[in-house]
């Protein structure tokens, strides 16, 4: 099992996201729906482990690898917070961002079959880059909220129960940023006997977790809404840059997270 | 009436507009200073001085207990200065995520406006070096103002800020008291001169002998490269081969099939175009490999070879030739023994990721001489001292709870 045979399980996942995303919205196919959507999960997960088992190292290690997670995670998300909050929409977003990520992936695998170096052959490699992973999914679909309560308020709309969502999937997303932050604290201390030393990707994640908080405390004090969920963007856009943009930032060249 | 009177700026209770206004007055503070006497020089806090600081926060905290009425302690644990206080934070580093950072060493083309305003060394410029203080005062002063109880909310709320407080306490204070040398010891030698982060020479009471160093290589890989661009092909999409000594069929490669004929892993030259293999240092991946086309068929080993070792390639027509990847480490192991002024003795297999303990020290696998790799005539180690590190870690730990109980409980964490 490598790469090449992507293609032959992201199309069927594919095809059952979109079709539970149009389904959804008519009562008559809720349970294909929900059928559909788990069954588009299981297949992308079930490339996901033959492909670990056949590159024999944990496929964590290239920017595609993360998108690879980062597509499955979203989804995953997207089903269970459609589950507990019953927003039709979070499935359909999720999916479309899901299918960005996988499109992006056959066009530009960015995948190189890379050998471990000895500094990530580490216990913490796996639930760090998993939980930052994690809370970047989660993350992105509180900004899909975000935009669409955005639109409520421009409409003068009180959306309470999309509030809570949000704020839902911010806690739980930022907790999983932290845990992931405080992993590669104990791993860096490990490889390289300083736990945080302001390497470009550090930085960029430490001022990404200070603008969640930001919102969080903006949030807790009930500020005018809209100027948080301002706040939720602009940290999805420095969320960005922490995971894909590093490699292009002239100021990060010699940043040992470069990959 | 009601006649509902206007708030004016700098009234009490004050709000985000006075916080802002002077949180970015004290970052302009920051950058004057910074201009006129350079950068905050974090040696400062070398022990005592890091205590009496200490000290003299933790007494600042216990006053904002005590006068909590008092409108400026008011202030200083409102939510409006945690606020401009993040915001501040957040902008300074963006500038250092920005900011190419040095250390010190600085080309005089580089020297501007930025360079005087400490963007370059934007973590001990004083800007930074205020906003951090006043994060610690403003912070520890909100947590002990929280009335304690067995709540979940509180129970969060300590974890997460007494976390964050006791990380940013004991790594800011404590940076000065943290020691980290390179100490480069021959194979066979026993050394305990370092050199310090100015490539200063400082003898330590700590020895270590290089018993054995070895270094273990991945298999490498095949790829087709442009001998006058020495670009690999597809152009803008590099592949490679990766040699598998299981797989020994043909297989179609940037439009050629290409077969692996016979590898060796510690592989030395036999005579002009041919490997056997010798398990000694100098020895280096090799490979026989067949090329097919319609028109060619040709066989030929393939090496990068090392510094002793030409490398080989097989050149399918002018332009194109079969190289063989650099040999990319695996692990690298020395095999050492410390000895302590004290007398103690340990034996130890040091590889990256499992750093040994001698008393105060850690030793890390460093490096070793990348040219010569397998058969560098060093390795090299860090030795770190840290006192405050078993607390900062217990910050780490109670951040850590903190945000495992905000994954479990979400937004009813509140409740």
């Amino acid at each position: 099992m490598n790469w090449e045979y992507f293609i032959w399980f992201a199309i069927p996942s594919i095809i059952c996201w979109i079709g539970a995303s149009v389904l959804v919205y008519n009562t008559k196919f809720k349970l294909l729906s929900n059928l559909l959507f788990i069954l588009g999960i299981s297949i992308f997960l079930l490339f996901i482990i033959l492909f670990w088992s056949s590159i024999q190292r944990p496929p964590f290690r290239t920017i595609g690898e993360t998108r690879l997670w980062y597509s499955f995670f979203i989804t995953t998300t997207g089903y269970i917070t459609y589950r507990i909050w019953k927003y039709k929409w979070i499935l359909s977003y999720t999916s479309l961002v899901a299918v960005v990520f996988i499109i992006i992936n056959l066009l530009k695998p960015e995948i190189h079959s890379t050998n471990l170096m000895p500094a990530l052959q580490s216990y913490w490699f796996i639930p760090h880059v998993t939980s930052y992973i994690l809370s970047y999914s989660m993350l992105g679909a509180a900004t899909i909220a975000s935009f669409i309560l955005l639109r409520h308020v421009e409409k003068n709309e009180n959306e309470k129960k999309l509030e809570d969502l949000i704020d839902n999937l911010v806690y739980v997303g930022f907790g999983f940023l932290l845990l992931g932050m405080l992993m590669g604290c104990m791993w860096a201390k490990e490889a390289w006997g300083n736990y945080w030393s302001w390497d470009p990707k550090e930085t960029w994640a430490f001022l990404t977790s200070t603008t969640y908080l930001i919102y969080i405390h903006t949030r807790i004090h009930k500020l005018n809404i809209k100027i948080s969920l301002w706040i939720l963007i602009i940290a999805i856009i420095f969320l960005s840059i922490t995971w894909l943009g590093i490699n292009y930032l002239p100021s990060a060249q010699d940043s040992i997270h470069v990959y | 009436m009601m006649r509902r009177e206007k708030r004016k700026i700098w009234q009490l209770p004050w709000s985000y507009k006075e916080s802002l206004i002077i949180v970015f007055g004290i970052i302009i503070v920051g950058f004057s200073l910074q201009t006129i006497i350079g950068g905050f020089n974090f040696y400062l806090l070398i022990y005592p001085f890091n205590l009496y600081l200490g000290i003299i926060i933790l007494i600042f905290i216990l006053l904002s207990l005590i006068f909590q009425k008092n409108a400026f302690f008011k202030w200083l644990t409102s939510l409006h200065l945690s606020t401009s206080l993040l915001i501040a934070i957040t902008l300074l580093s963006l500038i250092l995520g920005l900011t190419k950072q040095d250390n010190g060493a600085i080309n005089s083309e580089d020297v501007n406006i930025f360079y005087h305003l400490g963007f370059n060394q934007m973590t001990s410029s004083w800007a930074f070096v205020f906003i951090y203080f006043l994060i610690l005062l403003s912070l520890g002063a909100i947590i002990a103002k929280r009335k304690p109880s067995f709540t979940k909310k509180y129970t969060i709320f300590l974890l997460n800020h007494l976390g964050l407080w006791i990380i940013l306490f004991f790594a800011g204070l404590g940076y000065a008291d943290t020691k980290r040398y390179i100490m480069y010891v021959n194979v066979g030698e026993i050394e305990w001169r370092v050199f310090d982060k100015e490539n200063r020479v400082q003898e330590l009471p700590i020895a270590i002998q290089l018993n054995k160093f070895t270094i273990e290589e991945y298999i490498p890989k095949l790829a087709i490269v442009n001998k006058k661009t020495s670009e690999i092909l597809p152009k803008d999409k590099p592949e490679y081969f990766q040699i598998d000594t299981n797989n020994k069929k043909e297989i179609s490669f940037n439009g050629y099939k290409i077969k692996l004929i016979d590898y060796i892993h510690n592989a030395v030259r036999s005579s002009d175009s041919t490997f056997k293999e010798v398990p000694m240092k100098a020895s280096t991946p090799a490979a026989f490999v067949q090329v097919k086309t319609q028109k060619i068929d040709k066989t030929k080993w393939v090496s990068a070879g090392n510094s002793i070792q030409f490398p080989m390639v097989l050149d399918i027509d002018s332009s194109l030739a079969i190289v063989m990847t650099p040999a990319e480490p695996k692990s690298f192991i020395s095999n050492i023994e410390v000895y302590t002024k004290e007398g103690t003795n340990v034996k130890a297999e040091l590889r990256v990721n499992h750093p040994l303990k001698v008393g105060k020290w850690k030793i890390y696998q460093y490096g070793y001489d990348n040219n010569m790799g397998k058969m560098s005539s060093y390795s090299s180690f860090e030795l770190v001292y840290d006192p405050w590190l078993n607390i900062v870690y217990v910050g780490i730990a109670l951040l850590g709870l903190g945000s495992l109980l905000l994954i479990i409980f979400g937004i009813n964490y509140k409740k």
